[in-house]
């Protein structure tokens, strides 16, 4: 629970996010293609109807990311308290 | 000196909270890949329906750690193991986070699907109704002077609470509701399709990793706050206790 498992939560938050934003977009771009003659006007390639599953999955990942830095803060207050214990015993 | 910085099992518990959370990890991004690439959009809800692929997950975590927190708070109550009540409430602060989860990511399927954020359904409040239960077990556990008690509440109310888990489960069957059925977990097996039931587990399994890698990490950390409280008790009272050398 230190720099380095910081380090690690934010690459995975960021690798989370990353994917869900990506996956989305680009299925958004796969549904766009289609065989056969082009049929009145094509679907608007926006991401707006995916908006609350965006939203969802953010959300979630929000809350899992903030409680693990928080649980990772609360450690390292932990062990700064027990190195002071090491420090007065020593004294 | 190093008993005192890993009073125990620590480490092997921060490994598996390292092994678990990283496989999670792994599992999450196959996950995403299903839910995005793989899995069809589905013919009558359109693409809100991959609220699915986290809402169901979230909640199954949220329904399992509070299972877990009532079964190890029974086993405190009748073994009075410490540990138990250190898995209990290390459950339940994730599944907390996991329920939460659940009822912020369910209205933005509602919103979409009935038109409407909220609706006072059977199943929907008997899930906050579980919310506002594990609300209470933190509250009863801190608001008590005496920590002994303060565990034994809370471990009552957990063992009580647990009645609305069946109730949550059931209450489409037994309740007109407009919640829809369960999809996965039926007396008759997944009733959904196989693209759509795969990503679902898939996406359950990703989450079951995380949530023991996390409750290893939580574990880990009790134990060296009880460690570290209970080292500042001792050294509080010896201070505290006359050496006998004074006349």
């Amino acid at each position: 629970m230190n720099r380095r498992h910081l380090w690690l939560v934010c690459l995975l938050a960021a690798l989370v996010l990353g994917g869900i934003l990506g996956g989305a977009s680009l299925a958004v771009a796969q549904q766009g293609v289609g065989a056969g003659l082009p049929q009145r006007t094509p679907p608007p390639r926006t991401l707006a109807a995916y908006w609350p599953v965006f939203a969802g999955f953010t959300v979630v990942w929000i809350g899992i990311v903030a409680y693990y830095l928080s649980l990772s803060g609360r450690a390292s207050r932990v062990s700064r308290g027990l190195d002071g214990v090491q420090t007065e015993d020593r004294g | 000196m190093e008993a005192i910085r890993q009073p125990t099992d620590v480490r092997s518990q921060r490994l598996w909270g390292t092994i678990l959370t990283a496989l999670g990890g792994i599992a999450v991004i196959g996950a995403l890949w299903m839910v995005f690439f793989w899995v069809p959009t589905e013919r009558q809800m359109g693409i809100v329906q991959r609220i699915y692929y986290i809402h169901i997950p979230t909640a199954w975590i949220g329904e399992f750690s509070f299972g877990l927190v009532a079964l190890c708070s029974l086993g405190y109550l009748m073994l009075r193991d410490d540990r138990l009540d250190m898995i209990a409430l290390s459950a339940a602060e994730i599944g907390f986070i996991f329920l939460s989860a659940t009822l912020c990511a369910g209205p933005l399927w509602a919103r979409v699907a009935w038109g409407a954020w909220w609706v006072w359904d059977a199943r929907l409040a008997f899930t906050l109704l579980l919310w506002l239960i594990w609300l209470g077990y933190f509250i009863i556990r801190n608001a008590s002077e005496d920590v002994e008690e303060g565990k034994r509440f809370a471990a009552i109310l957990a063992i009580v609470g647990a009645i609305d888990l069946p109730l949550i489960h059931m209450s489409v069957y037994w309740f007109r509701t407009q919640h829809p059925e369960p999809v996965m977990m039926n007396p008759e097996g997944p009733t959904a399709d196989f693209e759509i039931a795969m990503t679902i587990l898939a996406s359950m399994g990703a989450f079951t990793l995380f949530f023991f890698g996390m409750l290893f990490y939580r574990y880990a950390y009790e134990k060296l706050a009880r460690h570290l409280a209970s080292l500042r008790y001792l050294a509080t009272r010896s201070a505290a206790t006359p050496t006998g050398d004074a006349p």
